[in-house]
């Protein structure tokens, strides 16, 4: 079996145990997604309002952001509620429970990464098919966009977590600032891209890569999508590839304190 | 004993019945003062969110080509936001607390001491709200002054802004203490307050003021105690009236009354039947 396949069927694996662990607590488990899906909704309404009194902004319409919801949403829980410890990396490092995961031979990050899933992201996941099904644009072309670039955006959000929370083995405990970095990119990703103009779209671009989630109505409705596409799947692997390099450098520098803990 | 003699006996009681929770909120606060930068890392969101705004209603006064929505000017506008999410971001999550409380155990250990759970956790609660509403009030001021250059506020309201702060928030905090108390009856109460919070920053007022909402929605905001925790105080700062004012405080005396009722039966139930196991 290639290394590709062995990290899948782990993925996968690991993806099956947590998931039959939430379900052990099915009236939870029922509650936290339907939870989830009703705070979305309630945003979405927000917008609804908002676009009633104000039928365009920024050149944007309400199906725009319902297409930029589907994307946020969808690309939020699949990447959060697959890899859950992502958002946790800093308190994980902190208080030393890697050596845990230093100790099996699996890929250190990827298994502290899927070994808790987000509940309730699993309702954003919901909550992102149904607003695209509601947003009027479904047809075969834009349901293969709409995934590609949600599961890219699944990427720019747990490779952006990894980079703001590995700040911990450099700096010591960097839990509130990377949750705040974490925030700022959701808070960026959830408004029409078109607002943002000079100095604020290029830091959406670069330090808080929010860009290419508040464009993607465009990759997915735009002439030139699959651009949009190529140009976000690049970006989406450097960022990976970067999130990979600064973990293991400041892996290294992981000082352990033999903490005994037990993993239920 | 003659009638001044139980006057004087009647403030006595009532100063150490009252003294010991003023003494937890300066505990509390100087507990929360030792992490002040991490209060003004959490400021930093207001910071984003403000600028997010101000091009959001720069857009939207720019395409409609008006000075005034609904009746606020551009920098009312976003003073207003600003403020109104100052407030919002300044109370903690209060029902993850109690609901921790209520599930670990911690609240039996209250029920012997000599003093009320609920006036334990208000008296931290209202500590915590007033230094994250300064600090946040500080770094929310500056950054909308600096982005509209301009301070739409009337100063001399100011004084009875704060008194409408320490009644909203208590609103606040009754509504969090029902919702974290509901976890005698729930295994998990956080998908509730995601619920609560999201209905407070819509009907609440966060997001818009409520003059710009449809008016069936205006009259469901009308209907609940939301508005007087967001809306009245945001409103007051950039519009103050004595008669907004007085409107204000009368309502949200009368929510204080009815939900404080509602925190004790909610409370007296849930303990009725706590059961402890072990120490």
């Amino acid at each position: 079996m290639s290394t590709v396949a062995k990290l899948g069927a782990f993925l996968w694996e690991y993806f099956r145990a947590n998931l039959a662990m939430a379900m052990e607590y099915r009236a939870n488990f029922v509650i936290q997604v339907f939870g989830m899906v009703l705070n979305d909704a309630l945003w979405v309404f927000f917008w609804w309002l908002f676009f009633n009194r104000f039928p365009q902004v920024a050149g944007w319409s309400y199906q725009e952001l319902l297409l930029l919801y589907a994307v946020l949403t969808l690309g939020f829980g699949l990447g959060i509620g697959v890899m859950g410890n992502c958002t946790r990396l800093s308190q994980i490092i902190a208080e030393g429970h890697l050596d845990f995961y230093l100790a099996l031979p699996k890929n250190v990050l990827l298994h502290v990464l899927v070994s808790r899933m987000n509940v309730s992201a699993l309702g954003d996941v919901v909550f992102g098919l149904i607003v695209y099904g509601f947003s009027g644009a479904v047809s075969w072309g834009n349901t293969a966009m709409l995934f590609a670039i949600s599961i890219l955006a699944a990427v720019i959000f747990v490779s952006f977590a990894v980079l703001a929370h590995s700040l911990t083995f450099f700096i010591g405990n960097a839990n509130a600032l990377a949750g705040q970095m974490f925030n700022a990119l959701i808070t960026f990703s959830s408004y029409p891209g078109g607002l943002f103009k000079g100095f604020a779209r290029v830091l959406m671009f670069t330090a808080i890569p929010a860009g290419f989630i508040s464009y993607a109505p465009v990759g997915i409705l735009g002439e030139r999508k699959l651009d949009f596409v190529l140009a976000m799947a690049c970006f989406s692997l450097v960022l990976g590839a970067l999130a990979i390099v600064v973990f293991y450098r400041g892996l290294k520098r992981y000082e352990s304190g033999n903490l005994v803990s037990i993993r239920l | 004993m003659d009638r001044d003699g139980q006057r004087v006996l009647f403030h006595q009681r009532l100063a150490l019945r009252w003294g010991k929770y003023s003494e937890v909120g300066k505990l509390n606060l100087q507990n929360h003062l030792m992490y002040i930068t991490d209060f003004l890392w959490r400021s930093l969101f207001l910071v984003i969110i403000v600028y997010i705004f101000l091009q959001l209603w720069r857009v939207v006064y720019a395409s409609q080509s008006v000075e005034l929505v609904a009746d606020y000017t551009l920098p009312e506008m976003l003073w207003y936001f600003m403020f109104a999410e100052t407030i919002v971001l300044s109370h903690p999550q209060l029902s993850g607390r109690i609901d921790g409380d209520v599930k670990q155990g911690s609240l039996a250990y209250a029920l012997n001491k000599p003093y009320s759970y609920v006036m334990y956790q208000y008296a931290t609660f209202a500590s915590e709200v007033v230094l994250r509403t300064i600090v946040n009030g500080l770094v929310g001021c500056l950054v909308a002054a600096l982005a509209v250059k301009a301070v739409p506020v009337s100063i001399k309201g100011l004084p009875f802004l704060a008194i409408s702060l320490l009644l909203s928030l208590t609103i606040q905090f009754c509504l969090l203490m029902a919702i974290g108390l509901l976890a005698f009856w729930m295994e998990d109460t956080t998908s509730v307050w995601f619920v609560y919070q999201k209905v407070l920053f819509i009907l609440g007022g966060m997001l818009l003021p409520l003059e710009v909402y449809p008016g069936v929605l205006q009259r469901v905001a009308d209907a609940l105690p939301l508005k007087y925790i967001v809306y009245g105080p945001a409103r007051l700062l950039v519009k103050f009236q004595w008669s907004s004012w007085w409107q204000l405080t009368r309502g949200q005396l009368l929510w204080i009354l009815g939900l404080a009722m509602l925190v004790a039966g909610l409370y007296r139930m849930g303990v009725k039947q706590l059961n402890v196991n072990g120490g």
